[in-house]
């Protein structure tokens, strides 16, 4: 049976973005942004009715490791930093020593005071150990292995509260970073994937679903291909798509605007067959 | 000794920013023009740019709007809540208008001291835009260079300063496919090709590493590169390595064969944090142990349009005040 569901951190729509800016400069009060933002929240939930997978947006991100840089005892958010290929930029995580947790990451609020999070049964992003250490800078007597180790120590013992997980590794690139990850992964004992930055037609054994950005024929049942494009305001025509295939995003949703996204999100829902 | 310029936008006045989509921001805006210009040209700085962008509301959306071929279906992040609009391609590019020459012909009006106007850059229109038509990405850089150039040439007609027209070609998306770095320096200078009298700089922000330009921006048709440091600098005073870890990168790029004029961001634009003039001085001291001092420029990171603007006027008379002191050490 065909599966399809959606990726990342999610647009947010014009109407949040504005309050968010107008909370900032102190023209709204926090409990009507906190309305508009559940508002914006539910739209997006209720969209994905129908998918494999319902996803939460995570509109309260601003970007994917900054629940953590935010959160996390020697870890700050560094400087604006370009995210893989895009216009977009993230805070650098700067660790200043091997990272602890103190405190549930996901159950502290952003930096507007808005939750990471509404609902626990969706599907739950969470930054990829990996990608997060390669993404962040770090003195140079810690060992980046040993960080990865830490950083997935945390992320895992967070997604604990979740019943499904989408790891977020766009730097794990090819096949070899990721069987180099295998020892790590194995340690995770919930349900999820890894969305990686794979585009190779080959795949391997893995302890969890990964992505790859590409379409192949008959895949294993752990491999979903992220063949929706989210660098292009082209609808799919998902035609000659085989039926036992899982398909996803290539990316996060959020390189596109809500209206496209949106469309997208409606054409997966037509490809499945939700009226 | 060193010269002082201003990179871009500046915020605009709260006047200004109300009437946006009005008809009265029209009239506005030349206000806010003089405004900007006085309040650069009173912190020192001897080239002002085009006085803070005031009559564009943004790098993306001021050129798109006047070209064909382009659509917008809503905005993306540019960071936190910061977000810009991000057209499609959806047909051949072609200027259907001017886009910097009113703007171009009232700072000439207004301003006392030297102007340098930035232009959105070929490349970079490309890569923040989706491609929806064009068969290659050099085929749709190409064709906004054409429109880009076009731009500079009617510039260049209007111009009554003395000397050759300073224009700054903005590419913050320069360095972001490494890849491509070629094909980046085939659309630059395509838009260059045959100006007569114009003095072209680059600017190039937010890169994560300058070194994977080289050694193709070695053939670069331009005669300045800005670029931003402070941002990745520490706030230490020193002229140390360790401190000046943010333009330790300068050393890598002269190995490299660098050896044009070098803009150099001396203020960080992401921080309401006011550089003392003391930090600017080791930055540019730091600079200044290793190249040619004669083509060393002073400037900030980039445009400082997410600061407020009292903030941006103290940073700026910080880059003026340090660039002093830097200067008394070297004397």
């Amino acid at each position: 049976m065909l599966k399809a569901f959606v990726s990342g951190i999610f647009p947010r729509q014009d109407e949040l973005i504005g309050a968010i800016n107008r909370f900032e400069k102190k023209r709204i009060s926090f409990e009507e942004l906190e309305k508009i933002f559940r508002r914006c929240e539910e739209e997006w939930l209720d969209l994905q009715k129908g998918l494999t997978i319902v996803s939460e947006p995570s509109l309260g991100w601003n970007d994917i490791f900054r629940p953590f840089t935010l959160n996390i005892k020697n870890l700050e958010a560094g400087p604006l930093t370009r995210y893989l290929e895009t216009n977009t930029f993230y805070r650098r995580p700067i660790f200043s020593d091997y990272p602890v947790k103190e405190n549930s990451v996901l159950e502290q609020k952003n930096e507007y005071g808005l939750p990471f999070y509404i609902r626990s049964d969706s599907k739950v992003i969470l930054p990829g150990p990996y990608t997060f250490v390669k993404s962040g800078e770090y003195p140079s007597n810690l060992d980046e292995r040993r960080l990865v180790e830490k950083m997935a120590e945390i992320v895992f013992d967070e997604s604990s509260n979740f019943k499904y997980i989408e790891f977020k590794e766009p730097l794990v690139q090819d096949l070899n970073i990721l069987k180099g990850l295998e020892d790590i992964y194995s340690t995770f004992s919930g349900n999820g994937y890894i969305s990686t930055g794979i585009r190779q037609k080959s795949y391997l054994d893995f302890s969890l679903p990964y992505t790859i950005s590409t379409y192949i024929e008959n895949p294993p049942e752990n491999i979903i291909l992220g063949i929706i494009d989210v660098f292009s305001t082209k609808i799919e025509d998902f035609q000659n798509i085989e039926d036992n295939v899982t398909i996803t995003t290539n990316e996060s949703l959020e390189f596109l605007p809500f209206r496209i996204a949106k469309e997208k999100v409606l054409a997966i829902r037509k490809l499945l067959g939700v009226k | 000794m060193f010269y002082k310029q201003e990179i871009g936008s500046m915020k605009k006045p709260d006047y200004l920013i109300s009437a946006y989509g009005k008809e009265e921001f029209h009239t506005l805006k030349k206000r806010a023009l003089k405004e900007t210009v006085e309040l650069m040209e009173s912190a020192g700085l001897d080239n002002i740019g085009i006085g803070g962008e005031m009559y564009r509301w943004e790098m993306y959306e001021n050129p798109v709007d006047h070209l064909d071929g382009l659509v917008y279906y809503g905005r993306v992040r540019s960071f936190d809540n910061r977000y810009y609009k991000k057209a499609s391609v959806v047909g051949k590019i072609k200027r259907k208008s001017s886009a910097y020459l009113e703007e171009f012909i009232d700072v000439q009006e207004i301003a006392k001291k030297d102007i340098k106007v930035p232009i959105t850059g070929p490349y970079t229109l490309m890569d923040w835009s989706f491609n929806d038509y064009y068969p290659s990405r050099l085929e749709l850089g190409l064709d906004f260079a054409r429109a880009v150039r076009e731009e500079i040439i009617e510039l260049e007609e209007h111009w009554k300063g003395k000397g050759p027209l300073r224009v700054q070609i903005d590419e913050p998306a320069a360095s972001t496919h490494p890849w491509e770095v070629s094909t980046f320096v085939e659309i630059f200078n395509e838009t260059v090709k045959n100006l007569n009298n114009v003095k072209i700089s680059s600017h190039i922000c937010y890169s994560k590493d300058y070194r994977s330009l080289y050694p193709y921006i070695l053939e670069m048709k331009t005669t300045q590169l800005a670029l931003e440091f402070s941002n990745r600098d520490t706030t230490n005073l020193g002229i140390d390595d360790d401190s000046r870890r943010g333009f330790r990168v300068i050393k890598d790029l002269m190995d490299m064969g660098e050896n044009r004029e070098i803009g150099i961001g001396v203020i960080d634009v992401h921080t309401d944090f006011i550089e003392p003039p003391e930090l600017v001085r080791d930055r540019i001291l730091y600079v200044a142990k290793f190249y040619d001092i004669e083509k060393i420029i002073i400037n900030p990171d980039c445009g400082l349009r997410t600061r407020s603007r009292e903030v941006a006027y103290k940073k700026l008379r910080s880059l003026v005040e340090g660039t002093k002191l830097a200067e008394k050490e070297l004397s």
